[in-house]
């Protein structure tokens, strides 16, 4: 075969695949990355997206869960009081039938069933971030208002819950009737009401039945802040589960994504040593001529 | 026997003939860098005479060209700039996508990530408007992409109307280089003929070409399904017509469109990406638009705004699939008033139940007839366009490794080698030396000669 003038040509050619391969090289190396566009590696750009949007799946439960503890932790905090209130009220009640309870001590009680039956009525009521936590799904509204001189619940007998992981979802707001009523036949705001007035009148039949319902509405209380309690445990272990998928999805992405830093430098090295190579090769070989010869 | 006069006029044909082969290797090495050059080769033949020695003559100068593998490359060069072509056109449409292909899915990510919010706070104005910005932010980014591709699409179309032009120039040039072929009865074409090769390669880059070589060496040329474009002297224009509706350039030659003929060449990859990648990727993108908007709106209407009065649609409502990613976009209703935003599933309001609904989006298999989610929908479409790409460079590569070599074929035949040349030149210049001096001792015998005839007088 013949070796023409334009062998240049070819020599020029090599230059630039190996210009070519050392920029590629150097882009990995710079930006860290193994897949820059998509025809880099289709199959890993593609699996890359669909990790990333895992991952803003996890991050997005994180931020729920962090919301939904917050509000867990202001129902706990509602629920103690909740059920301090009702303890004291018991105490009151006891003074007012006690051997010794004169009209002074009975008044005494009344207005401690009042005024436990408005700190009742404020924990009820209590919102957070705008969204009342014991009226249900009714979250706008007031758990409880009095309607034409009768307690009247305004929520929903159903819980808000929102989703903290895949499949996995805990209550935010209370059915504040199931705390405060449950299957009894009236609230507990009623019941002291019901027992202010049969202090004040001596009316010892209704106190005498206010200690069941005083302490039917304790065990519902606690019961109700036990399960927040559980639903709050619920919610670190679910954090703790959507931390581990989290980083199983980084290192996927890592691995889809990513450059392996050694063996880039190692290529842009090698990529390096071939375009150094090329352009020696090309400029040696230009120099030689037979017309160096003629004389 | 030749006399002495004889055969200094033999010789001075052979100096003539020595230093004509000067000047080839001359014309040669002058024509190193002249594209399409094919290299000269000088004919000598002993010069026939009735009796004795009749030294040298010049039959001629050839071209050294081999048809056969100037057809192969014409042959392979369509093929290889409708790759170049697609490949060049299909990267810039890549890098549309955005960063790895993420721009989309990160929105979309972030929309359903502030539905997610506005389920724990579905009462809270800043959650409400969380959703609008996102919302507002993945209308944006659909609007942006489709913008994008409908660029690489009119740039697609423009290339091809400025090729087809190209195409014409050449065939008119073709067309002229075969009339003075015609013209030169006989003469030397061999520059002409090198021409005439440039320009049909310069022509099978654009589109395929069909060559038929005449007995004088002119060509007749056609493209798509046999039409011709040069005939002897004469050749036929393209025209581009702007198409009905989309006003796309359709390629009509003698008023017949030809288009869907042209498949190859630059041409043909432009055509490919404007009339089938860049087509096939729009509507990818706008059945995603328009997956996300019926699924949203779909659930936002079911629900209730936090004044209790019935969800609109969340996205303005799209009549069709086609020109969905374009028109996507916030219901303005919505838009302006956060309230609207429809996050519980009854009336009463507060609760969260839609918003929860909209934020499981994100994992639900709403996209492509229900088979995959609106990420993976997205995901799927990078991984088409990489592939496209990725497949058209490395078949460009394969396609170009080919016409190397052919072309080094080609070269090792036509090419000039400096180092021949150089001793052709050293040979050619020895050889004129050493016919002068032959001349020099013939002269010198006749001048003896006609100094003993003046001695003796």
């Amino acid at each position: 075969m013949r070796i023409t003038f334009n062998s240049l040509r070819d020599g020029l050619n090599a230059i630039n695949t190996a210009a070519n391969q050392l920029a590629a090289a150097q882009l990995q190396v710079a930006s860290g990355k193994r897949v820059n566009v998509p025809s880099d590696d289709p199959r890993a750009a593609q699996r890359a997206i669909n990790s990333q949007a895992s991952i803003d799946e996890l991050d997005a439960y994180k931020s729920v869960a962090d919301s939904a503890g917050s509000r867990l932790s202001a129902i706990d905090s509602a629920m103690s009081d909740v059920v301090d209130k009702i303890s004291e009220a018991r105490v009151a009640l006891q003074s007012a039938l006690g051997t010794e309870a004169n009209q002074a001590i009975r008044d005494s009680a009344a207005s401690t069933f009042e005024g436990v039956r408005d700190a009742i009525l404020a924990d009820m009521n209590s919102t957070f971030g705008g969204t009342h936590l014991f009226s249900g799904t009714n979250a706008a509204n007031d758990a409880y208002e009095n309607v034409a001189g009768v307690w009247t619940y305004q929520g929903s007998p159903d819980e808000m819950s929102v989703a903290i992981g895949p499949n996995r979802e805990v209550a935010v707001t209370r059915d504040g009737e199931e705390i405060l009523k449950g299957t009894d036949s009236v609230d507990l705001l009623t019941v002291l009401d019901s027992l202010a007035t049969a202090a004040r009148t001596g009316d010892r039949t209704t106190l005498q039945a206010g200690i069941d319902q005083l302490d039917r509405a304790f065990t519902r209380a606690t019961h109700a802040q036990s399960q927040v309690g559980y639903d709050e445990t619920s919610i670190e272990d679910s954090k703790s589960r959507l931390l581990t998928l989290r980083t199983s999805a980084m290192a996927q992405l890592s691995k889809d994504q990513d450059a392996n830093m050694a063996e880039a430098i190692t290529r842009m090295s090698r990529a390096q040593t071939t375009y150094q190579a090329a352009l020696g090769a090309v400029a040696a070989t230009s120099k030689v001529s037979l017309m160096d010869y003629l004389k | 026997m030749s006399g002495l006069f004889t055969t200094l006029s033999s010789v001075a044909h052979a100096l003539d003939a020595q230093r004509y082969g000067l000047e080839v290797a001359g014309q040669n090495i002058a024509n190193l860098n002249t594209e399409g050059y094919a290299r000269r080769r000088l004919e000598l033949a002993e010069r026939p005479v009735k009796s004795g020695l009749g030294g040298v003559e010049i039959l001629g100068v050839r071209t050294t060209r081999d048809a056969f593998i100037d057809s192969r490359l014409r042959s392979e060069l369509p093929a290889q700039s409708q790759l170049d072509a697609r490949s060049s056109a299909l990267s810039i449409v890549e890098t549309s996508l955005g960063d790895e292909g993420a721009a989309l899915s990160e929105s979309m990510s972030a929309l359903f990530a502030s539905f997610s919010s506005l389920s724990v706070d579905p009462q809270s104005s800043v959650a409400r408007d969380g959703v609008l910005l996102q919302a507002k932010r993945v209308g944006n980014a659909f609007n942006e992409l489709d913008r994008r591709l409908e660029a690489s699409y009119r740039q697609a179309d423009a290339d091809v109307r400025g090729s087809f032009g190209e195409v014409n120039q050449l065939s008119k040039r073709i067309a002229e280089l075969n009339r003075q072929i015609g013209d030169s009865a006989g003469g030397d074409t061999s520059g002409l003929t090198d021409q005439l090769n440039l320009a049909l390669e310069s022509l099978a880059k654009l589109t395929r070409i069909s060559v038929i070589t005449q007995p004088e060496g002119t060509v007749d040329v056609s493209i798509g399904a046999g039409r011709a474009v040069v005939v002897g002297a004469n050749s036929y224009e393209l025209t581009a017509t702007a198409a009905p509706g989309t006003g796309l350039a359709e390629l009509r030659i003698g008023g017949v469109d030809i288009t869907d003929e042209l498949e190859d060449g630059s041409i043909g990859g432009l055509l490919q990406v404007r009339d089938e990648d860049i087509p096939a990727y729009r509507t990818q993108l706008d059945q995603l638009a328009y997956d996300l908007t019926d699924a949203v709106n779909t659930l936002h209407t079911s629900g209730y705004d936090r004044n209790g009065a019935a969800g609109a649609n969340f996205f303005n409502p799209l009549t069709g699939v086609s020109g969905a990613a374009a028109a996507i976009g916030v219901n303005p209703t919505v838009a302006n008033d956060s309230s609207k935003v429809a996050a519980s599933s009854t009336s009463t309001g507060g609760d969260n139940g839609i918003a929860k609904a909209l934020a499981a989006l994100t994992t639900a298999k709403v996209a492509v007839n229900g088979t995959s989610t609106l990420t993976e929908g997205w995901s799927v479409l990078v991984n088409r366009v990489g592939t496209d790409t990725a497949n058209a460079k490395n078949d460009l590569k394969t396609r170009e490794e080919v016409v190397n070599a052919i072309t080094r074929l080609r070269d090792s035949v036509s090419g000039v080698s400096l180092d021949e040349e150089a001793g052709k030149l050293l040979q050619f210049q020895r050889a004129y030396e050493a016919n002068a001096r032959f001349f020099t001792a013939i002269d010198s015998t006749i001048s003896t000669l006609l100094a003993t005839f003046g001695a003796a007088r």
